[in-house]
């Protein structure tokens, strides 16, 4: 299946549904937003994704679920990319927490997990310093999900907010998943460094 | 050693015992026609004729018609063969004079008490014969039938700093990779890859211990002086386009952290010569200058064609996993890979025709359980060389399963090319995320795979996203292969499987394949 027919292929739903048409991604944007061992750089993404508001766009991406999955995901993972020097407050930190609240905590299928690992990747990245982000992450370290549990662990870690040192500790007596406890352990060393 | 075979063979014939005319093994003999046709007349005795002249013993040579035949040369005298020397001698590469048939002179010499031919080696005193290439001992030869079974005999450049890449005939392994050692003294040190007439592909593995410096090629330049490949400046001014210089080098390459690999041939239009690759060797600090670290060297070296490609699978631990309906709601690993049919069929099946589309059959396939690195189940892929590492089989590719791969989008990740030939280096492998499979198939899942095998056997995207400063994207450097997305090196999960003449070519040269 091509770009081009994926883009078809949205046009079409949505028409056949009488919706708003949705963000339909271009086929540069399918491909900019589909590469298998790449992740897209900030050039790239402003070269190919509509403008002149990048991270509008690619936030429309990331929540529309008519858009494929994969797509979504990818843009997720993207906003990070146009934050400036600080991203506090700033539009691509705003998606992000966006995208983090529109996974419903009752939602546990694999995609509604894949698309909360990508929101909590992307908060880590974007690295605000608040300490509303550190509150937001902490509570996913008891998720059932050993995945979500080990992203929220080096999160915390790329946020660099020592606040998150209490929290691990604690999800860290309790841990069983070995896979977890060594990316606490990972994280807490880390953040022993941030001040 | 050679002298038993032969007095071995005649043992067997005065045991076996002696009766007159068109004489069977081990009969008396006096001349060729006193034995059966099938048997050769060797020191009075009927026995085997030879295939190859060590089956007669040292000092032998085998001809035509499978007679062995005992030299003549005396120390001193010229040879152009191991089996032109009396027992006792070797024929040995003189120095840098070469003959009027454009080969390294040689002549007989006393043998030493090195190691026999086919043996790994440093220098020539290592050999019994005198002689090491590609880091064997080999003895000179003027055809395949002067060389023991399992090799040939085929031009070979002398790289030592005398010789300077001269060709001489030695005998190699007739098919297979050589593996061998390049030494190396300094940071930035010049190095001569030598590259036998029956080689299909060379490629040499950089690699450095300090894990925060780059390690690669500084330039590369054919026997024939065409220069195929120089490292791309650094950052990108009026006089600098890294992108550009990138994508024009012939051979494709870029120095990286910790270990690289330069493989020969990119395409078609720049074709693998007999002779010594000159190139230099250099590791660097992150941002471009000069490193310390001293580069480990490890060359490869394919002989013959081969179409197998062997797949060893490892699994991280996918227990529990939020993609699970993918498989079953089951367990994922080594033992249940071998018998479900979404595996079995659906992947390994699309693989299977996959490549065949390049002209390569699938061949053994193996199944691993990684139980005890808990840290790596769900893999960022900065430490994906950690992960490699533990692929420790040289023949094929290991294909390492994963629960999670970030950053989140990435499918798969891997050396491009990957150290054919050899295990148990951070580049050994391509990683696989099994989360990929929570919104697409399995068979999109073999597509995915395919395509990141093909890169490690050395083709490169048929087009990438990025842009020249006309606008133009880049593309590889293989002519035939065009933009399409129906390729299977297209860089998008939503690309084809097809593959051109060219990028068959290059693929099925590839040190992976048996």
């Amino acid at each position: 299946m091509t770009g081009k027919t994926v883009a078809i292929i949205f046009v079409i739903c949505a028409t056949a549904r009488g919706e708003t048409p949705p963000p339909t991604p271009t086929e540069l944007e399918i491909h900019t937003l589909s590469a298998i061992d790449s992740v897209p750089t900030k050039d790239e993404l402003a070269t190919y994704v509509q403008g002149p508001d990048f991270v509008a766009r690619l936030e429309a991406l990331a929540l529309d679920s008519t858009v494929d999955f994969g797509i979504q995901l990818r843009a997720i993972r993207a906003l990070p990319s146009f934050c400036a020097a600080q991203c506090k407050d700033t539009p691509p930190h705003i998606a992000v927490l966006a995208v983090i609240a529109s996974v419903p905590s009752t939602d546990h299928s694999g995609r509604a997990l894949l698309r909360l690992r990508a929101g909590i990747e992307a908060l880590g990245i974007v690295k605000s310093g608040k300490l509303e982000d550190v509150n937001l992450l902490v509570p996913f370290l008891d998720n059932a999900s050993r995945d979500i549990r080990a992203a929220t662990a080096r999160a915390l870690r790329d946020m660099c907010n020592t606040t998150a040192i209490v929290p691990l500790r604690a999800r860290y007596q309790h841990e069983m998943s070995a896979q977890v406890r060594l990316a606490i352990s990972a994280a807490l060393r880390d953040l022993d460094q941030c001040n | 050693m050679r002298y038993r075979t032969l007095s071995s063979l005649i043992l067997i014939a005065l045991v076996a015992g002696c009766p007159g005319g068109g004489g069977g093994v081990g009969d008396t003999c006096k001349s060729q026609s006193d034995c059966d046709s099938s048997l050769q007349c060797a020191a009075g005795t009927c026995v085997p004729k030879c295939a190859r002249a060590p089956e007669c013993g040292d000092g032998y040579s085998c001809d035509d018609d499978g007679i062995c035949h005992l030299a003549v040369g005396q120390s001193g005298d010229a040879c152009t063969s191991e089996v032109d020397c009396a027992p006792g001698l070797s024929c040995r590469i003189d120095g840098a004079a070469v003959g009027d048939s454009g080969f390294l002179l040689a002549s007989c010499t006393a043998q030493n008490t090195g190691r026999p031919p086919g043996s790994t080696c440093d220098i020539d005193m290592d050999c019994r014969n005198g002689t090491c290439a590609l880091g064997h001992c080999t003895d000179l030869c003027d055809n395949t039938r002067d060389c023991g079974n399992g090799n040939s005999c085929m031009e070979i450049p002398r790289v030592d700093p005398i010789a300077n890449g001269a060709l001489f005939n030695g005998c190699l392994p007739s098919q297979g990779n050589i593996t061998w050692s390049i030494p190396v003294s300094g940071p930035s040190w010049p190095i001569l890859l030598p590259v036998p007439s029956a080689a299909h592909s060379a490629s040499l593995v950089f690699a450095v211990d300090d894990l925060a410096q780059q390690v690669g090629a500084q330039s590369l330049v054919s026997p024939g002086g065409q220069t195929l490949y120089t490292r791309p400046c650094e950052v990108a001014d009026s006089t600098c386009d890294p992108a550009r210089d990138f994508y024009s080098n012939l051979v494709r390459h870029q120095p990286e952290l910790g270990q690289s690999v330069l493989s020969i041939p990119s395409t078609p239009s720049a074709q693998l010569e007999t002779g010594a690759y000159r190139l230099m060797a250099a590791s660097y600090r992150p941002n471009g200058t000069p490193g310390s670290a001293i580069p480990h060297v490890t060359a490869v070296v394919r002989i013959d064609a081969a179409v197998i490609l062997d797949l060893h699978f490892y699994f991280l631990d996918l227990d529990d996993h939020p993609c699970a309906s993918a498989f079953g709601d089951a367990r994922l690993d080594a033992s249940a890979a071998q018998t479900k049919t979404f595996f079995q069929n659906d992947f390994i099946g699309y693989l299977r025709t996959i490549f065949a589309h390049g002209g390569i059959a699938l061949g053994s396939i193996d199944y691993t359980d990684v139980v005890d690195h808990p840290d790596l189940d769900g893999l960022d892929v900065v430490d994906a060389g950690s992960l490699l590492a533990l692929g420790k089989s040289a023949v094929g590719v290991n294909v390492f399963f994963v629960r999670t791969l970030s950053p989140v989008g990435l499918q798969a990740f891997g050396p491009n090319p990957g150290p054919a030939g050899i295990g148990g280096t951070r580049q050994s492998g391509i990683v696989i995320g099994i989360d990929t499979l929570c919104y697409r198939s399995w068979t999109q899942l073999a597509r995915v795979t395919a395509h990141e095998l093909a890169r490690y056997m050395g083709l490169h995207h048929n087009v990438e996203l990025a842009t020249d400063s006309n606008n133009v994207h880049w593309r590889d450097q293989i002519a035939d292969s065009d933009d399409s997305e129906n390729n299977l090196m297209f860089f998008s999960e939503f690309g084809g499987i097809d593959l051109s003449n060219g990028q068959r070519e290059i693929m099925t040269r590839s040190g992976v394949l048996r």
